[in-house]
């Protein structure tokens, strides 16, 4: 690992969690990224999640709807705060 | 003789499997993921083939590590790389091209067998993309509202970064004299795409 690239991780999400993207911080008592949160400060599901990052990789990436549902799908799942859930 | 504490076997173990992620990512480098055994791994590591799967239980758990490693590296450099808080696309272009550039071949391997790897490796190559693809939007549209570049579709934009990029990595035996494609024409590559993409 090279120095300085070790980067925490939203465990929701995976969004970098650093002090550039400073409203990406967790606040002080929650344990995923604000855009893991609802307006009304409730976590988000893990299917809006996966919308979420769907929508994301089919826009930065032009991928098909399908392939990006696919792939945030996967991604999520596999990510600390849902590994072995079922949606 | 005395036998080693507990402390010692965990670090040990955690050792071995740093030293077998390392020995695959230069053996997949040299040969290819396909081009490469378990025991390949092994031998290159002078382990046992059975020490292998202690550590990853098949196969593809030893590429997702490698490239989990890889894929984590790769975003992460060109944030440390690009440097300022609000980095111009020229900056996140060049920190990209270095970051590649110091794992070239084996970044050119996941892009060329990506269709023939396990699916879990295929997806998380895209997340790879598009973590890059998120900084690289950051710069572009800040640029883009300045007037300095011009007004296209973001994703389309990247991936015509990535099509210029991934030639000249794939490719690169066509065009480098050293060790290294990206440092003797990533300089270029980097003018060429923003001058494709400046504002009339």
């Amino acid at each position: 690992m090279t120095a300085g690239t070790n980067i925490e991780r939203c465990p929701s999400c995976g969004a970098p969690l650093i002090k550039k993207l400073g409203d990406a911080l967790p606040p002080a008592g929650m344990d995923r990224c604000p855009g893991c949160y609802r307006s009304d400060g409730t976590p988000k599901s893990q299917q809006e999640i996966v919308a979420g990052m769907a929508a994301y990789l089919a826009d930065a990436l032009d991928l098909s709807p399908s392939v990006s549902l696919e792939i945030a799908a996967e991604r999520v799942a596999s990510l600390p705060a849902w590994r072995g859930r079922t949606r | 003789m005395k036998l080693p504490a507990a402390k010692d076997r965990r670090e040990q173990k955690v050792q071995t499997r740093a030293r077998l992620i390392a020995t695959a990512q230069r053996l997949f480098a040299r040969r290819g993921i396909v081009g490469t055994s378990t025991a390949d791994v092994a031998a290159a590591a002078r382990v046992a083939h059975g020490t292998v799967f202690v550590h990853f239980p098949t196969r593809d758990d030893l590429i997702m590590a490698v490239l989990e490693e890889f894929a984590t590296r790769i975003p992460a450099r060109v944030r440390e790389l690009a440097l300022r808080t609000e980095p111009t696309l020229r900056d996140v272009l060049e920190a990209h091209v270095q970051a590649i550039s110091e794992q070239e071949a084996l970044y050119a391997t996941l892009v060329v067998e990506r269709p023939h790897l396990p699916r879990a490796a295929r997806s998380r190559l895209v997340i790879l993309l598009s973590a890059v693809a998120y900084i690289f939007r950051d710069a572009a549209q800040r640029e883009i509202a300045a007037g300095e570049i011009r007004k296209l579709p973001l994703g389309l934009m990247f991936n015509g970064w990535l099509g210029l990029l991934h030639h000249y990595v794939c490719n690169r035996d066509l065009f480098m004299e050293g060790p290294s494609v990206l440092a003797e024409r990533g300089p270029a590559l980097v003018q060429h795409f923003l001058d494709m993409v400046k504002a009339p």
